[in-house]
């Protein structure tokens, strides 16, 4: 279950990651979603080494041409509204990749 | 303090509309105790492996459940870590038997998955994943083909490899009465299954089921003198982070190579002792990455092996794996697979195999891993 509160106390957290860049690791394509995510499938994930070591996933936005993708591809963590809200209508803000 | 299997039974599995979980726990708690002749009373305590049941279908406190059912007081437990629940369970009622705490123990694993939809089926898998994990969107489908991507470019590999563990398991399916596949596909097939996560389609995924397993485990020498059964030499087992994010590698699983070095060095016995491996194949890249980190085969070669079908029952080679169908074709009750894995090397021990029997048979191994390689157990069995 997703409260607003598990939401506001993760989204202090995922500032630091912002404007940080890196490189694609691997990816994937995800055509069979969890249902907050159902609206936006077919989508791109990316594992992503960031300059100062740490890994994250995230999904890649701003770049649908899948033959663009390929290991070691720039890119820059930004912020997106990518899961649907829940009840209590908290938006729910996370980070996600763009191709530099 | 020798730990013995003296029973076991399954389900069918597969799409069971017309049973709940706890029918599915019922059936397989009667029917084990059935095939032992033993009364539910004799019975000092249970162990369940189950993995959804709180999340799919707001039933825990499942211990008073199953008390409830058969009108008893006997302590029961419930066991969770993700898919690998019933390896987990089974780990946990040997060191119990062990101990001496209780000499005959039940251990039963169920799962009940398709009453919901695929997409809340997904999401609740995916509460074995981090955090940051779920966040992303990521599936656990997608968590294997981050890594299945990784190893086919490392080692020169393409989708080829990965099907063969498929098409393999499901040959071997097509021999398991209670097995949720029971048909053939072709390489071809499995290339062209729709993508579920690229690069793994369709028939690279084991399937959403339903079913249930149950293990009688003793160290009663009267049961013990009665019944036969085979022993547990071994059962090991080993976490790492729950995320792949914190992984130095994505081409092996660490937990898995811990808890078989292990069990072979407490089993001590070698990697070519065993003939029949049930190995964790929840994604075909799974069965491969098994086959590397449990030490049978160099990393790397996995691929190429599986593409010469070198574990095919029918090419007699001296190391089988999954004949029960794997998780593949098998199907993957999740919390009943860990329980199903050490049935099948059980009814190989003891001969009754039927169409699936491997001759001369001494060792068996099962390898059940929970989530994308946080919790794994390895159990060697023998007579």
């Amino acid at each position: 279950m997703i409260s607003p509160v598990k939401v506001w106390r993760r989204q202090k957290t995922i500032r630091d990651l912002l404007g940080k860049e890196g490189s694609i690791v691997t990816w994937t394509k995800i055509f069979t979603p969890p249902p907050q995510f159902k609206h936006i499938a077919p989508y791109t994930i990316v594992f992503v080494k960031l300059e100062n070591g740490q890994n994250i996933c995230a999904q890649l936005v701003d770049c649908m041409d899948d033959s663009l993708l390929e290991v070691g591809k720039k890119v820059v963590v930004t912020l997106r509204k990518l899961r649907e809200s829940v009840s209590e209508d908290v938006i729910p803000y996370t980070i996600a990749c763009k191709c530099i | 303090m020798k730990s013995q299997i003296i029973g076991y039974h399954t389900t069918q599995f597969g799409e069971l509309w017309e049973k709940s979980l706890f029918d599915l726990v019922e059936e397989t708690i009667v029917g084990v105790l059935k095939n032992t002749n033993l009364e539910i009373g004799q019975v000092d305590a249970l162990f369940f492996g189950n993995m959804l049941g709180g999340i799919l279908e707001n039933n825990l406190h499942a211990g008073a459940k199953i008390a409830d059912i058969f009108g008893i007081n006997t302590p029961i437990y419930r066991v969770e870590g993700a898919c690998a629940s019933g390896g987990l369970a089974i780990n946990l009622v040997h060191e119990y038997v062990q101990s001496g705490k209780g000499k005959t123990v039940l251990v039963v694993g169920a799962e009940k998955m398709t009453d919901v939809q695929p997409e809340f089926i997904t999401q609740g898998l995916m509460s074995a994943a981090s955090g940051e994990e779920q966040e992303s969107g990521i599936t656990f489908p997608g968590l294997y083909a981050l890594m299945a991507r990784v190893y086919l470019d490392k080692f020169k590999y393409d989708r080829k490899n990965l099907a063969a563990v498929a098409v393999k398991n499901h040959a071997h399916g097509l021999l398991n009465p209670t097995a949720h596949f029971r048909k053939v596909i072709t390489i071809e097939q499995a290339l062209k299954s729709s993508t579920i996560a690229a690069p793994l389609g369709l028939l690279d995924c084991s399937p959403v089921s339903d079913g249930a397993a149950s293990l009688i485990i003793t160290s009663d020498p009267a049961l013990i003198k009665k019944k036969g059964g085979v022993q547990i030499l071994s059962s090991h087992v080993a976490t790492d982070s729950i995320s792949l994010l914190q992984r130095d590698s994505l081409i092996e699983i660490k937990a898995t190579q811990i808890a078989a070095e292990k069990a072979f060095s407490e089993a001590q016995i070698k990697r070519s002792d065993i003939s029949l491996a049930e190995v964790h194949d929840c994604f075909t890249i799974a069965e491969l990455f098994a086959m590397e980190d449990i030490g049978f085969w160099k990393k790397g070669e996995a691929g190429k092996r599986a593409l010469n079908y070198e574990t095919l029952k029918d090419n007699n080679g001296p190391l089988i794996v999954n004949t029960s169908g794997g998780l593949k074709a098998s199907g993957h009750p999740v919390g009943a697979t860990g329980i199903k894995q050490v049935g099948e090397l059980y009814l190989q021990l003891i001969g009754k195999a039927e169409k699936r029997q491997i001759k001369n048979i001494k060792y068996g191994l099962a390898h059940n891993v929970g989530g994308s390689g946080g919790t794994a157990v390895v159990t060697i069995v023998g007579i």
